[in-house]
């Protein structure tokens, strides 16, 4: 099993819901691995193929909006296009401005990966921050 | 004494070290949230603080947090709940999210918690909050993100012999025409047009297009039908989002379930039309994606104007704005779409249960006794007149996970129950039992004519999934007379039985409390699950 080191995110408990910490050495990073546990709630997106792309591009008023903003827009792209993500690619991330661009499977033809949905993102216990070198961010999603 | 709103707690806490080993820490509780930002101990298990040692008990189910706890409280907080249940929910943090709610402005009494309560997001889930329309606000989170999730009853005048040997070809009927799962859609081919018409007039506007039964409309909340929906106030990303799923299940904990009663507590029971061995069918779901875009929605563009309206929370994820103003009354537009969306959506899912048992049982669904026994949302703020210190006054009362409980004497509840007072539909979990309950003269008094919504969860969805393998469930539930038909096994793992509370306490100490009053319990036979 991989570690948080290596997965650069991990679940943390929250009654009802879902929690997800993730890190990383930069903000790219650090957005990249904060999409891969939200995918992570959907399925096991190591065995998702490259079949659909979709580019993503979202604004928000701080680097704590953007991060909800961003998964926001996953959940809503997964869902209106019928789209199971694997992966995200996170081209550039500024205080206001987050563009880059998820890829995945057409939903009907990879049911059997599907684990369970994540529906929102909510602002509860919502945390961007720096410490030293790394960034790490916490945002709590309903399920 | 006064707690500051901010600062160190002086305060005992048990933790778990990174290596989980358990730790008895005494002090400021800002030292062990930098040893958790160290990594030296486990995040969850640090309490912000306890409430335990403020909490006065009124009386055996009912105890208070007075409003001087804390800078900020406007009112006190009451807890319906005996101590095993309090002290689950200080753990929880809960309690700490009731005062938190008592800081809304225009809050009338106290911020209220049922007995189900347990830790969610701004509003604790079994969070009650009557709120003076006049001065007060409107919080999308009180709503919760599934505007109107709800529970709805379908009765039949089968019995249990009749059933059981067509059980596992009933659950396949329904499995193949009841959509469950992420992303699946609805079966009916809706225009736009169509859809708003259902988003504005509710169950109304299926009928019109040959779905569902127009008797079902007077056991429906509000008859199925929210006033004041205006479809211009939904974004176009909610419409998108619930453009293909009127009828669907959805995921998470939204069942549909067949169950057979197996107590009746009193006669009320025959006012109801249940009787012992009846099946039942019980149905679990709300707006789906549109509910959960509209309170995104307006979570974003409330807290955008928060300091417009001078309004200062404790908690972002308490958002709200007067209910008179202009993201108010335009939220207040959007939900009752989301509502009379989540209302459509358990008709339409009425209709695929009643064909399947057509198809079964090889008679009409009428003639199968399949009437509507009552459709409640335990998630939505309604606009009700409540007597306050003598007068008469408009509140808006939000529940967030709990449910409405008028007694007869109510104009809301449907003519034929006045006599015995508004059903409640208690789910419970999909081992052991849920609840019909009725409302109750006393439940006005105390709690503003609200109940609990359910179990309330004892374990968080990741300790579900890893002590509980979704196959061994389903065959253990098998094993028990229980047939299970999951969208997926991990989805079923994480709404194992042991996930939950024993909802039979819950509803005892609701009916301790005075808050409802038990009329059947069912036990499930067949589960869907979404």
């Amino acid at each position: 099993m991989e570690t948080t080191e290596e997965r650069g995110f991990e679940f943390f408990d929250h009654t009802a819901d879902v929690g997800i910490r993730a890190y990383g050495r930069d903000l790219k990073e650090l957005f990249r691995n904060a999409s891969k546990g939200l995918l992570e709630i959907f399925a096991d997106t190591s065995a998702i193929p490259r079949e659909a792309e979709v580019e993503i591009e979202v604004e928000a008023p701080g680097l704590e909006e953007l991060l909800v903003a961003w998964l926001e827009e996953l959940i809503y792209q997964g869902e209106t296009r019928g789209i199971l993500f694997g992966g995200v690619e996170v081209w550039d991330v500024g205080e206001n401005r987050v563009k880059g661009r998820a890829w995945g499977a057409p939903l009907e033809k990879s049911r059997e990966l599907v684990r369970g949905e994540a529906k929102a993102v909510t602002y509860h216990m919502l945390q961007v921050r720096k410490e030293g070198e790394f960034w790490s961010s916490q945002v709590v999603v309903d399920v | 004494m006064k707690i500051p709103t901010r600062g160190w707690f002086w305060a005992r806490t048990l933790c778990w070290s990174a290596k989980g080993l358990p730790l008895l820490l005494h002090g400021p509780i800002g030292y062990k949230i930098r040893l958790v930002e160290c990594g030296w101990l486990r995040s969850r298990t640090v309490s912000e603080m306890s409430y335990l040692q403020y909490v006065k008990k009124i009386n055996e189910f009912v105890w208070e947090i007075p409003a001087g706890v804390r800078e900020g409280m406007r009112v006190s907080g009451i807890i319906f709940a005996n101590r095993r249940l309090l002290e689950a929910a200080d753990r929880d943090r809960a309690l700490e999210q009731v005062v938190n709610v008592s800081f809304l402005p225009g809050i009338v009494r106290a911020s209220l918690a049922m007995p189900d309560i347990h830790w969610g997001y701004g509003f604790p889930i079994g969070g009650v909050a009557a709120i003076d329309v006049q001065e007060g606000v409107v919080s999308p989170g009180g709503v919760g993100y599934d505007i109107s999730c709800g529970v709805r009853l379908v009765k039949t005048n089968l019995d249990r012999s009749e059933v059981a040997p067509r059980m596992e070809e009933l659950l396949a009927n329904l499995s193949a025409t009841v959509p469950k799962g992420l992303g699946t859609r609805g079966r009916l081919v809706l225009s736009r047009k169509e859809i708003e018409e259902i988003m504005k007039k509710g169950v109304p506007a299926l009928l019109a297009k040959g779905v569902g039964w127009e008797e079902d409309l007077q056991f429906i909340e509000e008859e199925g039908a929210y006033p004041g929906a205006d479809p211009s106030k939904v974004s176009e990303r909610a419409f998108q989002r619930g453009k293909d799923q009127v009828g669907t299940l959805g995921s998470g904990n939204h069942f549909l379930e067949i169950q057979e009663v197996e107590q009746v507590y009193s006669d009320k029971a025959k006012t109801l039309g249940l009787f012992p061995g009846q099946i039942v069918v019980m149905i679990h779901s709300g707006s789906r994606g549109m509910g959960h875009q509209i309170c995104t929605d307006y979570i974003k563009r409330m807290g955008e104007k928060l300091a417009k309206y001078h309004i200062d929370l404790p908690d972002r994820q308490l958002v709200c704005a007067p209910v008179d103003s202009p993201e108010g009354r335009d939220y207040m537009a959007a939900m009752a779409c989301a509502s009379n969306f989540a209302l459509a959506n358990r008709e339409a899912m009425t209709q695929w249960v009643r064909e399947g048992f057509e198809r079964v049982f090889h008679a009409g669904a009428k003639k199968l006794g399949m009437e509507l026994l009552y459709d409640i949302s335990h998630n939505v703020a309604k606009l009700e007149t409540h007597e306050v210190n003598g007068k008469s006054v408009k509140l808006l009362v939000h529940r967030k996970g709990a449910t409405r409980a008028f007694p007869g004497s109510r104009s809301e509840t449907p003519q034929p129950y006045r006599e015995v007072g508004q059903p409640v539909i208690i789910p419970g979990d999909m081992g052991r039992y849920s609840y019909v309950l009725v409302g109750t003269e006393e439940s006005l008094k105390m709690s503003f004519g609200s109940t609990c919504h359910g179990a309330g969860r004892t374990m968080s969805r990741s300790a579900a999934k890893k002590s509980i393998k979704g196959n061994e469930l389903k065959e253990r539930l098998q094993g028990a007379g229980i047939l299970v038909d999951a969208a997926t096994l991990s989805g079923l793992a994480e709404e194992a039985p042991e996930a939950y509370k024993d909802v039979s306490e819950i509803v005892e100490i609701c009916e301790g409390a005075g808050l409802s009053e038990r009329v059947a319990r069912a036990r499930p036979l067949a589960v869907l699950k979404g």
